[in-house]
């Protein structure tokens, strides 16, 4: 009964995802940080064992009930990182001071599975004080990418980019302080949310062009970048993006032209999934999108499918722009080290 | 969002839905029986998750469920899925009404006025609603037109949907006259009767600029009422259903001083109810292919390894020889090897054992289908049935329990299997209605149904009366046949002119279609079968000989040709093949032919090469054609000298 | 000709005017004045505006000369063949057709004389040529009718109401009748809501009359001898025929069968096989909704033009609609002229009246004496108004003699009239050379000699 309570934080926010309430990747992300607080100071739990189990169930609940969903789980996976480092550290700090080479190499990994048994008073107040850096951190890593948009982004030059994505819209008008650029919007249908983009842009007063997708692969000659955000980063640098995204790819394969991704870090995904079994890695979305059920009798001799993501392969992507720096998709890997524990990867 | 919420909020507090648990037909025998409309499975989750997902997914916070039957099943349910909290629980509270003494949709809503617990505009599900739809504009709409229009009573929600789609139940087919603030002005059920023109009031043209009326709607059976319906039910007892409610506003707009709006959702909102087996079919294919996003269904689809179009769910083992299309599969299903299953849908813990063919039909929960069992063709097979090995069942309602009345022991199919006897309680005036609607409350086999009624349609409201296509083609000759008869018999009794006669059979031929060949056969058909008519007594030959005389101009105009020539012959021997009295004078009538002149020598010649040797007719014919050989030698003998 | 040009107009000018009797007993319907012309101006400078450079004019015997003087002295350019019909003969819209079959070898573009409006032909004719329609209608929109004094007593005047029902996917005319055939249920084919599932059924529209029609119409008119209206009897019967499909011909050999059976309207509105086969193969499509082919492969298809709101059209065939025309012509005299010069006061009257508002029109040959004075008036060619009259807000026809202290209000003075001296008439309608006595005052009434009212 007790747990059941404590899990209707993750009910309502698995609800307010679902009824689309939270619609910005860094709405959920902030809102799953705050649950995830309130489990931390408020719930009951003695042992980061019983913490990490408690993490651990709710993770459960949400891969179940929204398989493709990675923010809140790279959060969460995150969290359990923070818990085991200032565990260890907290235990360590009682321990000898230097680790040597020698004693790094020949260490046993099989003993040193640590126990997160043992009760460790300190170890709330340094969660909630890591975890306050860490919501400071979450908070202004769009502001710190989109600081980077002068180094990117040169006067005169042509921009790309796909549909809506909130990092670069504030990445774009960070660099049109000071420089002078045009941008060409993918419209990027059935949903068409590149139209709002485009306003969005244009308010401030930068060149705005809106295409449609078919119009890709013929302005992609005129384009200097392609700049773009996505939903989720895989294990092996590729993406899971907004659909179109990986034509898009493509064309700047095809013209060399740099594809950049900008990327908050609670995006990166421990897990490894591509594009072979779209059935668990893609969510289709009505058909009614793309054929109106006003059609009449066709429907019924059609199967019509609406992928909501795209599988973008690493190969395609130039760079990732982390709040840290540029980064190359193969050293998304080492990204994933320092934010994840291994033993999280999979549950 | 919030901000319309408390706009709303400020006219009535929450926003409260009717969810009407029972349908109060026997649509679903006979899974019925033991399981409630509202937990009945529709792709592995009963039907009452989806009702209420899509409630609290609208803004919905509170609801009350009406049931009548099988409550507590229901009930539990319910209490179940608040304790592992799941997803709608959190935003919906679910408030259970029973009561056991409403027979129908009226009489429930009659319930909830008397027990007062509406306040305001809410919600009103007819039973088995699943959809999507976002209902805060709506509501807010709903508003509005209240506002402008103190009567208004209900707003229906529509969508469109073209003719002959599975998701447009051919029952439920309506017209729908509005005017441009979208109030209906006029609604009519096609009941798929044989009615080939609908009826308009004048006034409702006279009195509006532009009417608009619409024939491409699908109802969603969810409708915005305001706090006057249930009022207007418990004043009028004969409101029995939702479309009595609007006839009956529609027709006593005076007096009842309410009027009815409609909406028609746009984009990707879809909804629909489960009000028949054909429904039930059509909305698991659109669920299972996504068309209710975000609500989606709870299964694993393999489109690559089985067909296309199979959605199977947990837990089940399935062989890897069978052979799976277009099916909706349960959790914990074992299905065998070899198993055909087609457009099947298969509930959760079913047994299928080796080789069993299952093809548009249902299988129930806990059901065994032995080894070999066929279940075609539009089948129902309930809760706990076993079938025995090698069952054949076909377009059949098969249950688990003995049937109370009227049971044949041919129904038996096993211990735990009878077939149930389709009773036809109401009477109506057309059994041909009255049938085809039983038909598409079922399955939907194939799509002739719907083509074919189009085409029936399309070509019969010629009224000029020339076309009047109802049979299928084989049946049009005979009527053509049988017409031309009567117009031949009619023709000698009144001894009418021989012209006027060709042009009957004329516009008869091309009343029913028939070519050139059919018609000259059947011409000659006729006319040898006439004496047999109105002859009682009277020697065979004379008469024939005597109607022969009278319609030569009609033989004249018809047998021009060779061709002709030969269906003449070939008439004359079908119906002496058939016939003795023809067949003993057939020489004296293709002699009358000959010496006429309606048919050559050639013609004869070349017909009886091709006759068979071995027939009676065959017999009676020699001498004729031997005489005729012989003439012609001696004629062609004397002209060659 | 060496061929045949695209379209041919016919102007049907042969109309007893039998809703106006008192105007159009001493003068053809189509030679009333209307602002500075006479009537059937109007639609001939449409067409001549629209680029046709022939028309043919359907008139009655007897009034062939009148109507032919009147057309030649005005400014038009268009040719005109004057088609005589004999005088005393009762025939409908479509028996003149009928009779005029041999000249018609194009698509024919059908107007009555009395139409005036501002919108431009060439939408219609897209139209009909975009779908490669049998028939195009042209409907207006209501116009805001300000409450207006009409002369003459008061009568009821019951709006004849057509029910028009076009589909909205596609715009094609599917229904056409007129309200007054129905007594209580407007009865639809169930096959017609299932073939056009979404219909708008408009009940406030205006026929203007002008009908665009195929040539094989023509021909189908001089083989179905029963039908004599074009708006009451063809035009519904085509439109009903939308709904029907050919029958199939399976047979061509031997014809054994009647002349009488072979000619079906299909027979005649057969498309030419290069369009189906084009048709067939682009995957352009009318409609959406199911799987029919484009058209639904309706070989008849009837249009309808439906004007904008703000286009002005109008119908001068009721006593009505000729007040409240003459009251607007200035107003959109640009607009329904194509920006043509308003002469307000032809060059050829001799005004001596100082006080002739600018409202006015004055046609040629009149005689204005002093201490006149006229306010918003139409006066018409060759007339007299003698010293101390004033004629406010009036329309006066040609060759009226107006007395002195004559005071003329809201009235129509019909051709050839005389107003004795001193009459007071006010809303007065006066017949056709009728004389006014003396000191008459009259209000609200029809002044006329009685036989020259038509039967009835």
């Amino acid at each position: 009964m007790y747990e059941k309570d404590q899990m209707i934080d993750i009910i309502k926010l698995i609800t307010d995802i679902k009824h689309g309430k939270l619609s910005s990747s860094y709405s959920i992300a902030v809102r799953a940080e705050q649950s995830l607080e309130n489990l931390i100071s408020q719930g009951k739990w003695n042992t980061a064992q019983e913490l990490m189990n408690l993490i651990k169930l709710r993770l459960k609940k949400i891969v179940h009930l929204l398989p493709q969903e990675a923010t809140t789980n790279n959060i969460m996976r995150h969290i359990l990182k923070i818990i085991r480092d200032e565990y260890d550290a907290g235990f360590k700090s009682k321990a000898e001071g230097q680790q040597t080479l020698h004693h790094l190499v020949t260490a046993d990994l099989d003993k040193d599975a640590t126990d997160y048994s043992k009760p460790l008073p300190s170890l709330k107040l340094a969660l909630l004080d890591h975890l306050a850096e860490y919501k400071v951190e979450l908070e202004a890593s769009g502001d710190n990418i989109a600081s980077q948009a002068s180094e990117h982004i040169h006067s005169n030059e042509v921009i790309l980019t796909v549909g809506k994505s909130n990092t670069v819209k504030k990445f774009l008008k960070f660099a049109a302080k000071t420089r002078k650029y045009h941008v060409i919007v993918v419209e990027s249908a059935p949903d068409y949310q590149g139209h709002a983009m485009a306003a969005s842009l244009a308010k401030s007063n930068i060149q705005t062009i809106v295409i449609p997708d078919s119009a890709v692969f013929a302005m992609m000659s005129r384009v200097n970048k392609v700049i773009i955000g996505t939903y989720t980063v895989m294990a092996n640098g590729g993406l899971r993006a907004a659909s179109g995204v990986n034509s898009v790819a493509l064309a700047a394969k095809h013209y060399s032209v740099p594809v950049m991704v900008l990327v908050h870090m609670y995006k990166l995904s421990p897990i490894h999934a591509c594009a072979y079994e779209q059935d668990t890695f893609n969510v289709f979305a009505s058909p009614g999108d793309v054929l109106p059920y006003s059609s009449g009798p066709v429907l019924n001799k059609v199967h019509i499918y609406n992928p909501i993501f795209d599988y973008v392969p690493p190969e395609l992507v130039t760079l990732f722009i982390t709040h840290q720096g540029g980064n190359a998709a193969s050293y998304v890997y080492r990204l994933l080290s320092e934010l994840y524990h291994p033993d999280d990867y999979y549950l | 969002m919030s901000k319309k919420d408390s706009d709303i909020g400020q006219k009535s507090d929450i926003i409260q839905a009717v969810i009407i648990a029972d349908s109060f037909g026997n649509e679903f025998l006979p899974l019925s029986n033991d399981v409630p409309l509202m937990l009945l499975h529709l792709v592995n989750k009963p039907l009452i998750e989806y009702t209420l997902e899509f409630l609290s997914f609208g803004g919905v916070e509170e609801v009350f469920l009406f049931c009548c039957s099988h409550v507590d099943a229901i009930k539990e349910y319910i209490k179940n899925s608040q304790n592992e909290n799941v997803i709608w629980s959190q935003t919906t509270k679910v408030n259970i009404i029973i009561s056991e003494s409403c027979r129908s949709f009226g009489d429930c809503l009659r319930d909830l006025d008397a027990k007062g617990l509406l306040r305001g505009n809410f919600v009103l599900c007819e039973p088995g609603v699943v959809s999507n739809i976002k209902l805060l504009p709506i509501i807010k709409k709903h508003i509005e037109s209240s506002a402008k229009d103190k009567g208004t009573a209900m707003t229906l929600i529509y969508q469109e949907a073209g003719v002959g789609q599975y998701g447009r139940c051919p029952r439920e087919e309506i017209v729908l006259a509005s005017n441009s603030d979208n109030r209906v002005l006029f609604h009519k059920k096609i009941n798929y009767n044989n009615e080939r023109k609908i009826n308009f009031p004048l006034e409702v043209f006279l009195e509006n600029n532009c009417v608009s009326i619409q024939h491409n709607l699908k109802d969603t059976h969810i409708a915005i009422c305001s706090p006057s319906v249930l009022p207007l039910f418990s004043d009028n007892f004969d409101f029995q259903t939702r479309d009595d409610f609007i006839k009956g506003l529609l027709m006593n707009e005076e007096i009842l001083g309410s009027t009815v709006y409609w909406h028609l959702i746009k984009g990707n909102q879809h909804g629909g109810a489960i009000t028949n087996w054909r429904m039930y079919q059509a909305l698991s294919q659109e669920l299972a292919n996504h068309w209710f996003y975000p609500i989606i269904p709870d299964v694993k689809k393999y489109s690559e390894c089985f067909g296309r179009g199979a959605a199977v769910g947990h837990n089940c083992s399935i062989s890897e020889s069978s052979n799976i299309s277009k099916s909706i599969i349960g959790n914990n299903v074992t299905i065998g090897r070899n198993v055909t299953l087609e457009n099947a849908y298969i509930m959760s813990d079913v047994k299928i054992c080796n080789d069993c063919i299952v093809s548009n039909s249902i299988v129930g929960p806990k059901s065994i289908l032995r080894n070999g069992c066929k279940v075609t063709f539009g089948s129902v097979v309930g809760a706990n049935v076993e079938l025995n090995k090698e069952s054949f069942i076909e377009n059949s309602l098969v249950q688990s329990k003995r049937p109370e009345d009227d049971y044949d022991d041919v129904d038996k199919l096993g211990e735990r299997a009878y077939r149930l006897k389709l009773v036809d309680d109401d009477e109506e005036e057309d059994i041909v209605g009255n049938k085809l609607a039983r038909r598409f409350s079922r399955l939907h086999l194939d799509e002739d149904y719907a083509k074919s009624d189009d085409d029936s349609l399309e070509s019969s409201d010629s009224e000029d009366g020339l076309s009047h296509v109802h049979s299928p083609v084989p049946d049009d000759t005979n009527m053509f046949f049988s017409e031309v008869i009567d117009s031949l018999t009619r023709g000698f009794e009144d001894k009418l002119q021989c012209d006027n006669l060709i042009l009957e059979i004329n516009s008869s031929r091309y009343a029913y279609n028939v070519t050139l060949k059919e018609v000259n056969y059947n011409v000659i058909k006729a006319i040898l079968n006439l004496p047999f008519q109105h002859s009682s007594g009277q020697q065979y030959l004379p008469a024939l000989l005597r109607t022969l005389e009278y319609f030569s101009p009609i033989l004249k105009n018809y047998i021009r040709n060779n061709d002709a020539m030969e269906d003449c012959l070939q008439a004359i021997e079908d119906v002496a093949a058939s016939n003795n009295e023809l067949c003993e004078c057939i020489a004296k009538v293709l002699n009358w032919f000959y010496d006429r002149d309606h048919i050559t020598e050639e013609a004869i010649l070349l017909w009886y090469d091709k006759l068979d040797k071995i027939s009676r007719v065959n017999a009676r014919v020699v001498p004729f054609i031997k005489w005729l050989q012989e003439a012609e030698e001696a004629s062609s003998s004397e002209e060659s000298e | 000709m060496l061929f045949n040009p695209e379209f041919q107009a016919v102007i049907l000018a042969a109309g007893k005017g039998s809703r106006m009797p008192e105007l159009t007993a001493g003068k053809p319907k189509c030679l009333l004045p209307v602002g500075s012309k006479p009537l059937i101006w109007y639609p001939l400078l449409k067409l001549q505006q629209s680029r046709f450079t022939d028309v043919i004019v359907v008139v009655f015997e007897n009034q062939r000369a009148e109507i032919q003087t009147a057309i030649d002295k005005t400014d038009l350019k268009i040719k005109v063949e004057y088609f005589p019909l004999p005088s005393n003969e009762d025939l409908g819209t479509a028996d003149t057709l009928r009779l005029l079959e041999e000249k018609l070898k194009s698509d024919v573009i059908v107007m009555s004389c009395d139409l005036i409006t501002d919108i431009n032909l060439n939408n219609i004719l897209d139209l009909f040529r975009k779908h490669n329609a049998s028939l195009c209608t042209l409907f207006f929109n209501p116009q805001a009718q300000e409450p207006i004094v009409v002369p003459g007593p008061k009568s009821k005047h019951k709006p004849e109401r057509d029910l028009v029902g076009i589909d909205k996917q596609t715009n094609r005319l599917v229904f056409l009748a007129s309200a007054s055939d129905f007594e209580f249920d407007v009865s639809l084919p169930k096959a017609l809501l299932r073939k056009h599932t979404s219909l708008n059924v408009y009940s406030n529209l205006i026929d203007s009359h002008l009908y665009i029609v195929k040539n094989w119409i023509i021909k189908y008119l001089k083989y179905d001898q029963n039908i004599s209206t074009l708006k009451g009897e063809l035009l519904p019967y085509i439109i009903k025929k939308q709904l029907a499909k050919p029958q199939k011909n399976t047979v061509t050999n031997t014809s054994i069968i009647n002349i009488q059976d072979s000619n079906d309207i299909f027979q005649f509105a057969k498309e030419v096989d290069l369009d189906i086969l084009i048709r067939e193969s682009s995957t352009y499509t009318d409609h959406f909704g199911d799987l029919k082919a484009s058209y639904h492969s309706d070989p008849i298809r009837c249009y309808s033009y439906i004007a904008d709101t703000k286009n002005f059209g109008i119908r001068v065939n009721t006593l009505p609609a000729y007040w409240y025309i003459n009251g607007k012509i200035t107003d959109i005299w640009c607009d329904v002229t194509n920006e043509k010069e308003l002469v307000k006061i032809d060059s050829k009257a001799e005004i001596k009246s100082n006080q002739v508002d600018d409202k006015c029109i004055i046609w040629e040959s009149c005689k204005l004496n002093e201490k006149t004075s006229f306010k918003n008036s139409i006066i018409g060619s060759n007339t007299v108004v003698n010293s101390f009259s004033r004629v406010f807000n009036s329309v006066v026809m040609n060759g009226v003699t107006i007395k002195e202290r004559v005071a003329l209000e809201n009235c129509i003075v019909c051709d050839g009239a005389v107003i004795e001296s001193g009459s007071q008439l006010k809303g007065c309608l006066v017949g056709s050379n009728h004389t006014v006595p003396e000191q008459s005052q009259h209000c609200n009434e029809v002044l006329t000699k009685s036989d020259q009212l038509m039967e009835f």
